[in-house]
């Protein structure tokens, strides 16, 4: 593992720190290194939930490293299978990502969040892309942010570079809660703990039938459903863990999640 | 039509259906084959303008699924009628107004389907819930639908926490139109109804139609097809006598009279 990333197993959870000062920048190298850890939290089934932080109270992730763009690395060079941050594309990751944002998430470390099922921001955390003042442009934001918001608000956070509190875009729906600075993490944790209650196959179902109709009409969801065609969707209703959790249900009891 | 836990009332062009099942207004296979069925009525009568849909009693809208159906062997894939689960969220061609009024609890099933209403009025003490996850299984339509009206970091919260959201909370973020107190909640689903009579039969069909069917449709793909004239409604909107009515009515300052047509 690369000397800039801690990952340490906390029961069922996996804990990802980003600790490459001063501002936690992310090369293609150390993207590649974060993509192998999200395949490790997505292949291991005795995982369930990842929070990926970064070290200190300034920088949540300061986005690509300027210096290995100097060095050469292109834009649309291979940041490794899960794409920048090593999550945001990695293909059948049906289990939750929560990122606790404990300071600034610029460009790139800001966009990573736009793909994170939870975002907890700690107050001091300041959320940015300065892509159109440097002369480039987002991507993940501009595939993104005119789904996610109005237009009028999208283009405010892609062209002019403005910095926007946590509140704020918590009142935009894209962070789920704002914490006192250095209880992202606390925060992050509970939240995992709350989803660790649902049941393995039941959150791999939703992902999966998020990713999967995410171009789709409303009757076409349906038709698709009816295909039976999502392994991970057939695979929660014919699970045990259906049936158990239909029956602690009826009897009244906290139900013991298998897995299968 | 009339069956055992439905209560149908027409007000005038307005169709009111009570959901009366005690006690938590759960649906089953059998009660959802009637629902689609009055929705269907309501969508063929001329007459009709807008439904209004409600639950009995003031603790629960609808709990959703029927635990017991479900017990008894319905299966999760299963004909739930033409106009999928509850009656309307499905059915084709329903081009009319459906506005739900949540007098209670809405949970599992009974709060997807007001993600396909077209307006929702709350009661404040009503509460919503996607217990699904903590049961095993996983929701359909809300998983289809609230990563496109919310935020993936919102539509995730609903549902994989199993959290129970106030009234309140789901007007912030959309999806519901106006929280009123619980006594209150007919009075002011009827007036949106009155409201939405005023405007044209054949408007209010219009966008529907074009709103269902360019749900995925890109802005330049919308234009094309408006130009290509591949909306019937649309079209018998742009041809309508009403459309003259109405600009006739406006430029002698009266109120319009829709014949629908």
């Amino acid at each position: 593992m690369s000397e800039y990333l801690h990952a340490v197993r906390n029961g069922e959870i996996f804990e990802i720190t980003l600790d490459k000062p001063k501002g936690n920048a992310v090369s293609a190298a150390l993207s590649r290194e974060m993509g192998k850890l999200f395949v490790e939290f997505r292949d291991d089934p005795s995982l369930r939930v990842a929070i990926l932080t970064g070290a200190g109270d300034r920088f949540f992730c300061g986005g690509w490293d300027l210096n290995s763009v100097a060095e050469g690395e292109e834009y649309t060079g291979d940041f490794g299978e899960g794409g920048f941050g090593g999550f945001i594309e990695l293909p059948n990751l049906n289990k939750p990502v929560i990122c606790a944002v404990n300071g600034y998430a610029i460009g790139a470390g800001f966009e990573m969040l736009l793909r994170s099922d939870f975002v907890i921001a700690a107050e001091n955390a300041q959320f940015w892309l300065p892509e159109a003042q440097l002369g480039v442009a987002p991507d993940v934001a501009t595939f993104l942010l005119p789904k996610l918001l109005p237009r009028q608000k999208a283009f405010e956070i892609l062209m002019t570079g403005r910095r926007l509190s946590g509140q704020e875009l918590m009142d935009l729906g894209l962070v789920n809660a704002v914490v006192p600075q250095g209880e992202a993490v606390a925060a992050a944790r509970d939240l995992a703990q709350e989803l660790l209650k649902a049941a393995p196959l039941s959150l791999a179902a939703i992902k999966e039938a998020a990713e999967l109709t995410e171009g789709l009409t409303f009757a076409e969801s349906y038709a698709s459903l009816r295909s039976k065609e999502w392994p991970a969707f057939m695979a929660m209703l014919e699970s045990d863990d259906a049936n158990e959790g239909a029956r602690a249900f009826l009897e009244g009891r906290e139900p013991e999640w298998t897995g299968q | 039509m009339m069956s055992e836990f439905l209560q149908l009332e027409r007000r005038g062009a307005v169709l009111e259906i009570t959901l009366n099942r005690p006690k938590a207004n759960t649906i089953d296979i059998p009660l959802s084959l009637e629902l689609g069925r009055v929705f269907a009525e309501f969508r063929d009568d001329p007459e009709l303008r807008v439904a209004i849909m409600t639950g009995a009693g003031d603790r629960f809208y609808s709990a959703g699924w029927d635990l017991n159906a479900v017990a008894e062997g319905e299966e999760y894939i299963g004909d739930f009628g033409e106009g999928g689960f509850a009656g309307f969220p499905e059915l084709k061609d329903l081009n009319k107004p459906v506005i739900c009024a949540v007098n209670g609890m809405a949970v599992g099933a009974g709060f997807e389907m007001l993600m396909r209403a077209d307006f929702v009025i709350a009661a404040e003490h009503a509460e919503f819930l996607l217990p699904e996850v903590r049961i095993g299984i996983a929701p359909d339509i809300g998983t289809f639908m609230l990563p496109k009206l919310l935020t993936r970091q919102r539509a995730m919260e609903v549902l994989m926490t199993g959290r129970r959201f106030p009234a309140q909370r789901m007007a912030d973020w959309g999806l519901v139109n106006q929280v009123v107190p619980g006594p209150e909640l007919m009075t002011a689903a009827r007036a949106l109804a009155d409201s939405l009579l005023k405007a044209a039969p054949l408007s209010l069909a219009a966008i529907k139609e074009v709103v269902n069917t360019t749900e995925t449709t890109t802005f330049a793909d919308c234009y094309a097809r408006l130009r290509n004239d591949t909306w019937p409604a649309f079209r018998a909107m742009l041809d309508s006598d009403d459309s003259v009515e109405g600009a006739k009515a406006f430029g002698e300052s009266r109120s319009p009279n829709w014949v629908g047509q």
